[in-house]
């Protein structure tokens, strides 16, 4: 594949640098042997080609922040960087829609978006180091899907190339469209394993008129749970309710052994009369956070990966809303008894929480995981384990689903990339 | 697309036999004079009676069935409350009919969590109906709420106007059960929404009726919002109301819905409803706003301005429930008025980007001259999503050729301008000739692939939504012999 003693090594005509192992894919736990570095849609279709055509794998990369989900690929001979795919195509501020090829990153797509006064509806972590490509494949979110929902709330479009090679259009750039199968969703968290997203449609909207913070302490991650179901119950209308572990409140300047944040967004009026809402039903215990709005909703997001670096089991529970507080509280008392140290975020009114457990000796990890996973089963909800440490990355599964649903996804995935070229291995049920 | 008469294949009596033996003499009809009920749905341009109709009263009841049809390899078309518009329940190539009309249970309401396990029989506004008591509501709201299914809205993605601010179906369902086509059950998504592996949920929906038959589907359900204000824009001419839409998207305003209606659609239901609105309207614009008290009230302020200053005669605001209730009718009934217009009428769906609004309807006004054809208009301005109604009367055959021309050269504009053919009533028989208009053979092979996955025999609703490069051979001669 790589052009014998030429200076430039390539693949399919494209350019490929050498991989460290410290580099994007370092997460994944897998090192290629060269990261071709895509500049259009046609490379990547050269690219893609040439890897099926020699039978080998290649694993599409980003920034790579995202690489520790799912299982480490089987194989990866070679690495794709979509970084170079990187222009926002059309933004059409009237018609509330951006087309953005994949390399782009949500730091830089805010910016081009905030020039005509609009965002995106999603805040995951590391926005600087999150592309649009690795944002759809991760399905990545953060606080704000409490009021704006997921990635496939806002995905109208996508331009793939599929494992085969081929390209493929899904949807449109218009907001309402219903011509044929939606095959944009199942992109969307599809870890790379079916296609590489080359450029994206997404819905956008008005950037909020104004914006503020409020903070109320409080004994434990559970109880702030329980107090952002009860405020989101009695209709205050949050942009986003966050319960935020001890380490977090004190980055955030709060007071406490944890905290509900509460954002408010939207029109002035809105934004003030929420405020005197919340203070009221807190007490007088919510109050304004004195720093930026912006500052505490970047270090909100980033709750998620507090210290990335660290070989810590990272997980995202989904349960029904009500059920939250009281697993966490579980949960809680679980880790303790396994002398584990877990730290608790979680988007709090909508049932969702990352529990990120301390890197620890022995099998008392393994243990708990598979209690969140068995927990939260029998309450009708799942868990997604994000980021495995090594040790366990051979025998823990991250994804927990199995069943007739898995011997569909296995033909969703060979109409895509029948030769698996594409992160063999990383998804669910080995696919 | 002309009435075809009835299936030519016919159904063994054993087969009819077993299937009386799982959903009983009261869950059968094989009577023509009773079938030819089903002979269409609100695409009246294509007809044909199913041979049978099974309506199954229970998951496993569709199960045993579908188990049935597998065996004995007889294609079904899945039906619900047959409101669809682009012919999804025609059943073209297949002689049985498996209708939802029996699956009418809410099976659970979950208030704490606001999601709602409903059967799919259950009529749309039921939904919202049964959940008010605890302050929720079932956010999609087709105009044809009052009759139309959540089996028929999952399978057909249906949007309504509210679908501006709080999005079309596949936003508000998070989980279905689906039985596939030889019978055996799954569940997709579930009670949350990160379940791992592909959204074969997000797939399946929107996949009008091709995928299996959905029994069961949980919906979440959206708070009541706190305010609600609803308005009415008069103005001289189209051209003046989109200026007042743009402006208010511009303004960075995300109305609840944003609703036109064209001086012929104005004048029909003025005479059927009774409104008040003028006679002589060039168009009205509603807009309805919601959410916090405070918010809405600077809202309707800004839109007033907003209206006033792209030209328009009135602004009304509805002073009280009764009279948003009268507009709302005069919107989702507008429908129906058309019939005072002209005997038949068959309507388009395209969507454009929402600034191309103005240029779609000249464009719709120069197709209506040149085919010699009257159109009204009533549509979702906010999402760029256009129901040009198209009059005319069925027994005149030049006129229905002028009306199936007449809407291709709508949809092509669509696409011209950068949009879609189908904003939510989907492809169907209808729309399949247009497909090729916004996807390459590529991508049209994909979706046939994808559908395979789940009916790898084409045995549900075949001969929908996908041209078909052997469709002459399927329909005159099937690949795999159907006993008769
Ligand atoms: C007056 C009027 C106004 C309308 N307004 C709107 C609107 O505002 N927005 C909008 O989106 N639509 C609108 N529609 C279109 C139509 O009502 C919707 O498409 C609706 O969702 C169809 O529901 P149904 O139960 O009637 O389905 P049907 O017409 O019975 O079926 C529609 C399709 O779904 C399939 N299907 C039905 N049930 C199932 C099931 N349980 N499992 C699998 N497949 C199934 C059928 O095979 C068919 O392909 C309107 C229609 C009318 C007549």
């Amino acid at each position: 594949m790589t052009a014998a003693g030429s200076a430039e090594p390539q693949l399919g005509g494209v350019k490929t640098v050498a991989s460290d192992a410290q580099g994007p894919l370092g997460a994944s736990g897998v090192t290629p042997s060269a990261t071709a570095v895509v500049e259009s849609a046609d490379d990547v279709v050269e690219v893609v080609r040439a890897a099926g055509a020699a039978g080998a794998a290649l694993v599409a990369t980003g920034c790579g922040a995202r690489m520790s989900v799912g299982w480490p690929p089987a194989r990866c001979d070679y690495a794709l960087s979509t970084r170079r795919l990187d222009r926002v195509l059309e933004h059409r501020a009237e018609d509330l829609t951006v087309t953005v090829e994949a390399g782009v990153t949500l730091d830089e797509l805010d910016r081009a978006l905030a020039e005509r006064g609009q965002c995106l509806p999603f805040d995951p972590a590391e926005p600087d180091r999150t592309t649009i490509g690795g944002l759809i494949a991760a399905d990545a979110c953060g606080p704000l899907r409490h009021s704006t929902g997921k990635v496939r709330d806002s995905l109208l479009g996508l331009d793939v190339v599929m494992g085969s090679g081929e390209r493929l259009r899904a949807g449109g750039k218009v907001v309402k469209n219903v011509a044929g199968y939606d095959i944009g969703k199942l992109l969307v968290g599809s870890v790379g394993t079916l296609g590489v997203v080359v450029s994206a449609t997404f819905k956008t909207r008005p950037r909020p008129q104004r914006e503020t913070i409020l903070a109320w302490p409080q004994a434990t991650v559970a109880a702030a749970i329980e107090a952002a179901f009860e405020l989101d119950r009695a209709g205050v209308g949050a942009a986003f309710l966050e319960a935020v572990p001890a380490a977090r409140s004190e980055a955030l300047g709060i007071d406490g052994a944890a905290a509900l944040v509460v954002g408010l967004q939207g029109f002035a009026a809105d934004v003030s009369a929420q405020s005197r809402r919340l203070e009221e039903l807190s007490r007088g215990q919510a109050k304004e956070v004195a720093s930026a709005a912006q500052l505490v909703a970047t270090a909100l997001r980033d709750c998620a990966v507090l210290e990335p670096e660290r070989d810590s089991l990272r997980s995202r529970v989904a349960l029904p809303p009500s059920e939250l507080a009281g697993w966490v509280d579980r949960a809680v008392g679980e880790a303790g008894t396994r002398g584990l140290a877990i730290e608790v975020c979680a988007h709090a009114a909508i049932g969702v929480a990352r529990i990120q457990v301390a890197p620890a000796e022995g099998a008392a990890t393994g243990l708990l995981a598979e209690w969140m996973r068995s927990s939260a089963r029998a309450l009708g909800g799942w868990v997604i384990h994000e980021s495995v440490p090594a040790a366990l990355r051979r025998d823990l599964d991250p994804w927990g689903q199995s069943g007739v649903v898995v011997e569909l996804m296995r033909g969703v995935k060979r109409v895509f990339d029948p030769e698996g070229v594409l992160s063999p291995g990383r998804f669910v049920g080995g696919i | 697309m002309s009435a075809t008469g009835t299936a030519t294949a016919a159904i063994s009596d054993t087969l009819i036999d077993e299937i009386r033996g799982v959903v009983g003499a009261e869950g059968l009809i094989t009577d023509p004079a009773a079938t030819r009920v089903y002979e269409c749905d609100g695409f009246v341009l294509a007809r044909k009676s199913p041979q049978l109709v099974v309506l199954p009263a229970s998951r496993e009841e569709v199960a045993a069935t579908l188990r049935l049809l597998w065996q004995a390899e007889v294609p079904f078309v899945p039906r619900g409350a047959g409101t669809g518009l682009s012919g999804g329940c025609l059943p073209l190539q297949a002689p049985v009919m498996v209708g939802t009309s029996r699956l009418r249970r809410i099976r659970e309401v979950d208030v704490a969590n606001r999601r709602a396990v409903v059967e799919a029989g259950v009529v749309n506004l039921h939904v919202t109906r049964a959940v008010a008591e605890h302050g929720l509501l079932y956010a999609p709201d087709p105009s044809s709420q009052g009759a139309c299914t959540v089996g028929g809205n999952v399978a057909e993605n249906s949007g309504g106007p509210h679908t501006l601010k709080y999005g079309v179906t596949t936003n508000h369902v998070l989980g279905i059960e689906l039985v596939l086509p030889d019978g055996r059950v799954v569940e997709l998504g579930g009670v949350v929404d990160d379940v791992p592996g592909y959204d074969l949920r997000g797939f399946a929906i929107g996949g009008e009726g091709t995928v299996g038959l959905v029994t069961a589907a949980t919906l979440r359900l959206v708070p009541v919002p706190a305010a609600v204000r609803t308005m009415m824009a008069v103005f001289g001419s189209v051209d003046d109301a989109c200026r007042a839409v743009s402006a208010i998207i511009a303004a960075g305003v995300i109305p609840a819905a944003l609703e036109l209606m064209d001086r012929l659609i104005v004048q029909a239901v003025e005479d059927a409803y009774g409104f008040g609105f003028p006679t002589g309207a060039g168009a009205v614009l509603i807009v309805e706003l919601d959410g916090l008290a405070d918010g809405v009230a600077e809202q309707v302020e800004a839109v007033e301005a907003l209206c006033r200053e792209s030209s328009a005669d009135e602004v009304r605001v509805a002073r009280d429930e009764a009279e948003r209730a009268a507009l709302w009718k005069s919107r989702k009934k507008a429908f129906g008025a058309v019939g005072r217009l002209a005997p038949n009428y068959c309507t388009q769906d395209g969507v454009v980007p929402r600034g191309s609004v103005p240029e779609i309807l000249r464009r719709i006004s120069a197709v209506a001259e040149r085919q010699r054809l009257r159109i009204a208009n009533v549509f979702h301005a906010g999402d760029g999503n256009i129901h040009p109604i198209i009059l005319f009367d069925e027994r005149d055959e030049d006129e229905v050729r002028r009306v199936l021309d007449a809407g291709r050269e709508i949809l092509e504009a669509c696409v011209d301008l950068g949009g879609s053919v189908t904003g939510e009533h989907g492809i169907g028989v209808e729309k399949i000739e247009q497909m090729p208009l916004i996807f390459s053979p590529t991508d049209l092979r994909v979706m046939a692939e994808l559908r395979a996955v789940f009916d790898p025999l084409s045995r549900c609703n075949p001969g929908k939504i996908l041209p078909t490069p052997g469709a002459c051979v399927e329909l005159g001669a099937p690949r795999r012999q159907v006993p008769l």
